[in-house]
C-alpha cells in the first residue's frame, strides 16, 4: 500500500512545474485592492502555504527577495523582478552528475552543437535562444527527464528546457542548476502565476537566472519565485522534486507594486 | 468506423475545463451536438464468446465477431445497434492500460482520417474517468476530434475504455457520438468475460482511485495471495492518464511484484515503470550476505548499488499489519524502513506512520520524507482514503474497491 502512495505522489508531483500555464501548475492569484494597471519592477505579495516558515527560509538566500512577516499559514515578502543567489558555488554544480549527463553522448551532441558568436562571452541570450530552439517538441506529457534524455528526444516542458540549459552551461565551464519555483506574470491579459523550472548560472561572479522555456515570449513583466534547487542529482533526485513542491505556495495574494 | 459516426461541423468552440471529469463543458456546444451526446440505446442482443488461450467462454453484450487475429492480438466487432459498432482489442503483450488504450485511440483517430478523406486538424481531451468492473479496474478516455478544415470540418468522439486481466488486457473504443452507457455496458461485459474465466485466490485485494483537484487521473491496484510456504506476493499495478492540457494525455503505467513473510518484512522485489510508450524505469531489490541489493535501469542509465541500511525493510502488506497495531496499541507513532524506488531507489526510505486526532475524515498520517499523506484507515489498517495537500495541487486516494483483510 505505501509503495503505491509513494509511486503516485511522485508520478503527480512531476506535473506541478510546467512550461505555460498547464492545469496542475496555476497557482491562484489574487490582486491587492489598491493595484492598478501594470505592476511595477518590484511587488509585495502574500504566499499561502502550509509550508511558510520552510519557504520563508529558502527565500532568504536569495538577494532581492524581503521576507517581510511570517506565520504558519502565509508569508508576506517584498521581491525584484529576478532575485540573486547568493549561496555558496558547490563543487557538484559544474559535474557531470545522474541527473546532468555530460558525458552521454547524446548530451555531448547537443552541447557540442552550440556555437557562441564571441568565445571569450558567456551570452545568457544565447543559451536561451539554443536550448529553445533545440526542444522543437513543447509539451507537458513528461514527468521528468535526464539531459542525455531530452537531448535525444528535443521534447518536454519547463523542467527539461532547465535539465538541458544546465548542461549547456556546464559544458561551458559555468556552475548551474536547476532550480524550481514560481512564475508571477503580469501581461496584458491580466496576472497569473504558475509551478516553473528555471536554471541559474554562475557567471562574472553572480548568479543569474537563464530561462530558455519563456525564451521569446511576448514581451511581459515576470517574477521569479525560487524555492528549491535539485541538490540529489543522483538516482535518488525524485525526492529533491518532492520537495520541491513542498515549497510551492498553494496561493499568492494581495499583489501589489511596491514603493522603495 | 462509417462515415456517419462523425458530425459535419464548422466549428465546435473548444474550451479546456480542468475543474471536472467532463473535461469539455457539454453546454457549450451547439444543441445539436448535445443532443448527440446524450442519446442512448438499449442492447437486448447477446452472443457467445469463447476465447481459449485465456480460458475464455462467456454470453456478452450484442453480437460479437472475430475481425482480425494476428501476433497476440485479437480483434472484434461487437454490433450494438448503433451506426458504429464497439471494436474491441485483446493484447497478450502490452504496455499497460494507459499506454495501450492511448495507442488505440491514435489509430482510431487516424482511421477516422484516413475514412474521410481529410487530415485530422484537431483533438481534444474530452473526459477522463476511472472504475472498475467487478474487481477489475479500468481507465476511460473520451477523445473530441476534427478532420478537415472550413466548410470540409467535420467531427467526432472516439469513446475509449481499458482493464487489465489477469494476463491480458482489453481496449474498447467506439466512434459513435453519444452512447455512452451502452459503450460501457458492452465493455463491462466483455472484460466480465475475462475476469470470471480465472479463480481469484487473492486474500485481499484493492482497488483506489486517483485524482488531482477532482480530476480521475487512474488507479492503483494491489492483490495479496498466500504460497505454499505462508510467503505473501503482492502485486500492484498502477495507470494513470494525465490530461495536461487540451489535447495532450501523460500516459504511466507501472507494476509491481514483491514477497513479503508472515511478519511484514520485505523478501524481494521488482518493478517496472512504462511512460508514454517507453520504459522508464526498472528495479530489482533482493537480500544477500545480510545486505539489500538493489539493480535497475532508469532512462536507459544502470544503477547498481547496495544500500547503506542494512536492517529489515517493511513491505507492503506489513505496512498494513503496522497500521493495524498502531490502531489497536497505545504508541502514537512508528517509524519504520521501506524501498521505494520511485523516491529513491539506492537509498531504504525512513517512513513515520502516525494516528491523528484533530482532522475531520482522517485517524492517520504518514510523513514520506518531504511529503506528507492524511488518511482514514479502517479496522486491519484498510486504506480508506487520503489526500496529500501541498502548493496547488491535491492529490486524493480514495478506495473504491476492497475485498478480505490484509492479514492472515
Amino acid at each position: 500500500m505505501k509503495a503505491i502512495i509513494f509511486f503516485t505522489l511522485l508520478t503527480f508531483v512531476t506535473f506541478v512545474h510546467s512550461q505555460s500555464d498547464p492545469s496542475f501548475a496555476t497557482v491562484d492569484v489574487t490582486l491587492d485592492n489598491e493595484q492598478n494597471g501594470p505592476l511595477g519592477q518590484r511587488i509585495s505579495l502574500s504566499l499561502l502555504s502550509s509550508n511558510a516558515k520552510a519557504i520563508a527560509a529558502a527565500m532568504q538566500q536569495w538577494q532581492g527577495i524581503q521576507v517581510d512577516a511570517v506565520t504558519d499559514s502565509s508569508l508576506t515578502i517584498t521581491t525584484e523582478l529576478r532575485p540573486r543567489y547568493m549561496g555558496e558555488v558547490k563543487p557538484q554544480y559544474s559535474a557531470a552528475t545522474f541527473v546532468i549527463d555530460l558525458d552521454e553522448p547524446s548530451t555531448k551532441g547537443f552541447t557540442s552543437g552550440f556555437v557562441p558568436s564571441d568565445e571569450a562571452i558567456f551570452s545568457v541570450d544565447e543559451v536561451q535562444a539554443y536550448v529553445s530552439e533545440y526542444i522543437s517538441d513543447a509539451t507537458y506529457i513528461h514527468g521528468f527527464n535526464f539531459a542525455s534524455t531530452v537531448a535525444k528526444q528535443k521534447s518536454g516542458d519547463c523542467t527539461e528546457f532547465a535539465v538541458l540549459t544546465t548542461a549547456l552551461v556546464r559544458a561551458l565551464g559555468k556552475p548551474g542548476r536547476v532550480v524550481f519555483g514560481t512564475v508571477l506574470i503580469d501581461d496584458p491579459t491580466g496576472v497569473t502565476a504558475y509551478g516553473h523550472a528555471w536554471t541559474e548560472v554562475f557567471d562574472n561572479g553572480n548568479w543569474q537566472i537563464i530561462d530558455a522555456a519563456l525564451y521569446g515570449l511576448a514581451e511581459d513583466i515576470r517574477f521569479y519565485l525560487p524555492g528549491s534547487v535539485i541538490e540529489n542529482e543522483g538516482p535518488g533526485y525524485g525526492m529533491s522534486l518532492a520537495a520541491g513542491i513542498m515549497l510551492m505556495p498553494s496561493k499568492l495574494a494581495n499583489v501589489k507594486t511596491a514603493t522603495l | 468506423m462509417k462515415l456517419s459516426t462523425i458530425i459535419p461541423a464548422a466549428a465546435i468552440a473548444v474550451t479546456f475545463n480542468a475543474t471536472a471529469k467532463d473535461l469539455l463543458p457539454l453546454e457549450s456546444f451547439p444543441e445539436w451536438f448535445q443532443t448527440s451526446m446524450v442519446r442512448e440505446t438499449a442492447i437486448t442482443s447477446t452472443s457467445e464468446f469463447s476465447l481459449a488461450p485465456f480460458n475464455v467462454k462467456a454470453e456478452v453484450i450484442g453480437d460479437i465477431a472475430l475481425a482480425d487475429n494476428a501476433e497476440g492480438t485479437w480483434y472484434y466487432t461487437i454490433d450494438i445497434g448503433t451506426n458504429a459498432p464497439v471494436e474491441c482489442y485483446v493484447f497478450n503483450e502490452y504496455d499497460g492500460p494507459a499506454n495501450s488504450m492511448h495507442a488505440v485511440v491514435g489509430l482510431s483517430l487516424d482511421g477516422a482520417a484516413e475514412l474521410n478523406g481529410r487530415p485530422l486538424t484537431g483533438r481534444y481531451n474530452y473526459a477522463v474517468d476511472t472504475g472498475v468492473v467487478g474487481s477489475t479496474p479500468y481507465l476511460s478516455l473520451d477523445t473530441l476530434y476534427h478532420v478537415g478544415e472550413g466548410e470540409n470540418k467535420a467531427s467526432g468522439v472516439i469513446k475509449a475504455l481499458s482493464a487489465e486481466t489477469e494476463n491480458s488486457l482489453q481496449v474498447c473504443v467506439h466512434s459513435d457520438v453519444g452512447y455512452r452507457k451502452a459503450f460501457f455496458d458492452t465493455f463491462a461485459s466483455f472484460v466480465s468475460a475475462f475476469e470470471n474465466s480465472t479463480e481469484n485466490n487473492a486474500f485481499f485485494q484493492s482497488v483506489y482511485e486517483m485524482r488531482i483537484n477532482d480530476i480521475p487521473m487512474g488507479y492503483a491496484s494491489e492483490r495479496y495471495t498466500k504460497d505454499a510456504d505462508g510467503d505473501i506476493m503482492i502485486q500492484s499495478t498502477t495507470s494513470l492518464l494525465v490530461p495536461v492540457d487540451a489535447s495532450a494525455v501523460s500516459r504511466t503505467d507501472s507494476a509491481d511484484i514483491s514477497w513479503s513473510r508472515p511478519d511484514g518484512s520485505l523478501i524481494n522485489g521488482s518493478t517496472y515503470t512504462i511512460e508514454n510508450g517507453v520504459m522508464a524505469s526498472k528495479f530489482a531489490i533482493k537480500s544477500s550476505d545480510a545486505k539489500w541489493h538493489v539493480e535497475g535501469n532508469i532512462q536507459g542509465k544502470t544503477v547498481e548499488a547496495q544500500l547503506a541500511y542494512e536492517g529489515w525493510l517493511l513491505s507492503d502488506y506489513g505496512s498494513y499489519l503496522e497500521t493495524a497495531n498502531l490502531q489497536e496499541g497505545e504508541a502514537q507513532s512508528a517509524q519504520f524502513y521501506m524501498w521505494a524506488p520511485d523516491a529513491d531507489p539506492v537509498t531504504a526510505m525512513n517512513i513515520t506512520l502516525r494516528q491523528v486526532s484533530d482532522k475531520k475524515d482522517t485517524n492517520m498520517a504518514i510523513d514520506m520524507g518531504p511529503m506528507k499523506l492524511d488518511f482514514y484507515a479502517e479496522e486491519h489498517g484498510i486504506f480508506k482514503h487520503g489526500v496529500m495537500a501541498q502548493g496547488p495541487v491535491n492529490v486524493y486516494m480514495t478506495s473504491i474497491y476492497s475485498q478480505g483483510i490484509p492479514s492472515l
